[in-house]
C-alpha cells in the first residue's frame, strides 16, 4: 500500500466523528468511502430470527448445562462422606486381600524376567557332613623296570589302545620308567610298548588276561580309594 | 419449541403472572417483572431453568446478527455459524466465569465460528461459477454492487482482528469504548486496526473507475 492510498490522520479523526473536515484532496475519496459503506450496510442481511428457534430446538435434546456443571463440581469439590464402621472394615479387608493377591500374582509373573541369568549369584554346592564326595577319577601310578629300554609307552582300554601310547618317564639310572594317570573307577586292561614295538604286560599287575589274539594284557580294578588288589 | 412450556418457565409460571420480557419479540417469551440481566439469566439457566437460554439467544442474535453476517461473509454462513456458536456456548455455559459479561464471552465464541466459516466458505466459493450470479441491470445498481464488492474485497485483505474492529466500528456503528469493552482491547489499538482497514478500503475503491 502506498502513502497516497492512506487517509491522513486528520481525515481518520474526522471519520471517527472528531476533528476538522478533510482537505480537498481527501474529500472525494472520503465521499466514495462513505458511499461504499452505505452500499455495504444496505446489502447486509443480518442473521435471521429463525435461528432462535433452530437453536432452541437443537438444545432440546441436550444435557442441561446445570447437569454438566454438577458433574464437574462433584469431581473438583470436597465431599463429606459418612461410612458405617462395619462396611469400612469389610472394604479394608477386601482391599488388603486384593492387594496381596495382586502382589502375589505380580511376583509369580515377574520371576523369570526379574532374575536374569547374569544376576544369579554363583554359590558353592552345600556340604553335608559326614557324607563323602567320592572322586570320579583316581590317580594310578604305572611303573616298569627295564634298564635296557630306550623308550616306554603305555596303551590300554583307558586310551582306546591308541599307538604310540602314553610315554613313561625314566627315573634316573635305576632303569625304572613311570607315569601317573587319572583313571575312572572300574576295570582297565593295558600293557607297555617298549622301544616302540615290543608289547610287554605289567609284571606287577594283579591280573593278566589273554586278549584272544595271542597277546597278554594286564588288568587292574580301580576303586574309589585306589587300585583294588584281589 | 413448545410455546406452552416457554410461557411458563420452570419455577416462574405458577408463582406470579408473568409480564412480557422487555427486549424480546412477540409474546412467546415471558419473564417476571423487570428485565433480567445477562448474568441473572445465565445463573438461572445453570440452576436448571434451561428455557431461559432463549433470552440470551435473542439478545445476542439482535446485537451481533449484522456483525456475524459481515464477518462470515454471507447470510447462510452467518446463520449456521451463529447457531453453532449458541450450542457451544450452551454446552460450555458452566465455564463462563463472569456471567455478567456473558455477551463478551459469547462474542469470542461467535467470532471464532465466523472466522472458521468464512475460511471454509472462501474455499468453496472459488469452485463456483461467477456467471451464475444474478446480474444487476441498471447503471446505479452496477455501481452500488461494485462499491459493496470493494468492501468485501477489502475485508478479505484484513487480519481477523482488523476485520472485527472495522465491522464493529464502521458497519455496526459502535463507539471505540463499547468495542473496547466487548473485545477487551485498548482504544488506541482498536483505532489502529480501524485506520488500517479504512486504508485498505480506500485502496480497493481507487481500483474502481
Amino acid at each position: 500500500m502506498t502513502d497516497a492510498m492512506e487517509f491522513n490522520e486528520s481525515t481518520q479523526h474526522h471519520l471517527d466523528g472528531a476533528g476538522t473536515p478533510p482537505a480537498a484532496a481527501d474529500r472525494a475519496d472520503l465521499d466514495r468511502y462513505r458511499e461504499a459503506l452505505a452500499a455495504y450496510r444496505e446489502a447486509l442481511t443480518p442473521v435471521s430470527a429463525a435461528v432462535d428457534e433452530r437453536v432452541m430446538a437443537a438444545l432440546a435434546g441436550r444435557h442441561s448445562p446445570a447437569r454438566r456443571r454438577a458433574y464437574w463440581h462433584w469431581f473438583v469439590e470436597p465431599h463429606a462422606v459418612s461410612v458405617r464402621p462395619a462396611v469400612a472394615a469389610a472394604a479394608i479387608v477386601l482391599l488388603a486381600t486384593g492387594l496381596l493377591a495382586t502382589r502375589a500374582w505380580l511376583a509369580n509373573r515377574a520371576l523369570p524376567v526379574a532374575q536374569p541369568i547374569a544376576a544369579v549369584p554363583t554359590l558353592p554346592p552345600p556340604i553335608h557332613a559326614p557324607d563323602i564326595v567320592l572322586p570320579e577319577a583316581v590317580l594310578v601310578r604305572f611303573e616298569l623296570h627295564d634298564p635296557n629300554a630306550t623308550r616306554v609307552a603305555l596303551a590300554g582300554s583307558f586310551n582306546g589302545w591308541a599307538s604310540p601310547g602314553i610315554p613313561l618317564v625314566k627315573g634316573g639310572a635305576t632303569g625304572s620308567w613311570s607315569v601317573t594317570l587319572p583313571l575312572p573307577v572300574g576295570e582297565h586292561q593295558y600293557g607297555f610298548i617298549v622301544n616302540g614295538k615290543s608289547w610287554t604286560p605289567d609284571p606287577s599287575a594283579p591280573a593278566q588276561v589273554d586278549d584272544g589274539f595271542g597277546r597278554t594284557n594286564s588288568v587292574i580294578v580301580v576303586g574309589p580309594r585306589g587300585v583294588i588288589n584281589p | 419449541m413448545d410455546r406452552e412450556r416457554l410461557a411458563q418457565p420452570q419455577g416462574l409460571g405458577r408463582r406470579r403472572r408473568l409480564a412480557p420480557l422487555p427486549g424480546t419479540s412477540g409474546g412467546g417469551l415471558v419473564a417476571e417483572g423487570p428485565e433480567l440481566s445477562d448474568g441473572e439469566v445465565v445463573r438461572r439457566v445453570l440452576a436448571g431453568e434451561t428455557e431461559l437460554f432463549r433470552i440470551l439467544v435473542e439478545r445476542c442474535r439482535r446485537d451481533f446478527g449484522r456483525y456475524a453476517a459481515s464477518v462470515a461473509g454471507d447470510p447462510d454462513t452467518a446463520n449456521d455459524a451463529m447457531q453453532e456458536a449458541f450450542i457451544r456456548a450452551y454446552d460450555a455455559l458452566a465455564t463462563c466465569r463472569d456471567p455478567d459479561r456473558f455477551k463478551s464471552w459469547f462474542f469470542r465464541i461467535l467470532t471464532n465460528r465466523c472466522h472458521t466459516a468464512r475460511s471454509k466458505r472462501r474455499r468453496e466459493v472459488t469452485l463456483e461459477n461467477p456467471s451464475m450470479q444474478a446480474p444487476d441491470r441498471t447503471e446505479h445498481r452496477v455501481e452500488r454492487r461494485e462499491l459493496r464488492e470493494a468492501i468485501e474485497a477489502a475485508l478479505e485483505t484484513l487480519t481477523p482482528e482488523q476485520r472485527e474492529a472495522f465491522v464493529l466500528k464502521e458497519v455496526e456503528g459502535r463507539t471505540y469504548e463499547a468495542i473496547s469493552e466487548l473485545l477487551g482491547v485498548g482504544v488506541d489499538a482498536l483505532k489502529m486496526r480501524v485506520y488500517r482497514a479504512r486504508d485498505a478500503l480506500r485502496t480497493q475503491l481507487r481500483g474502481i473507475t
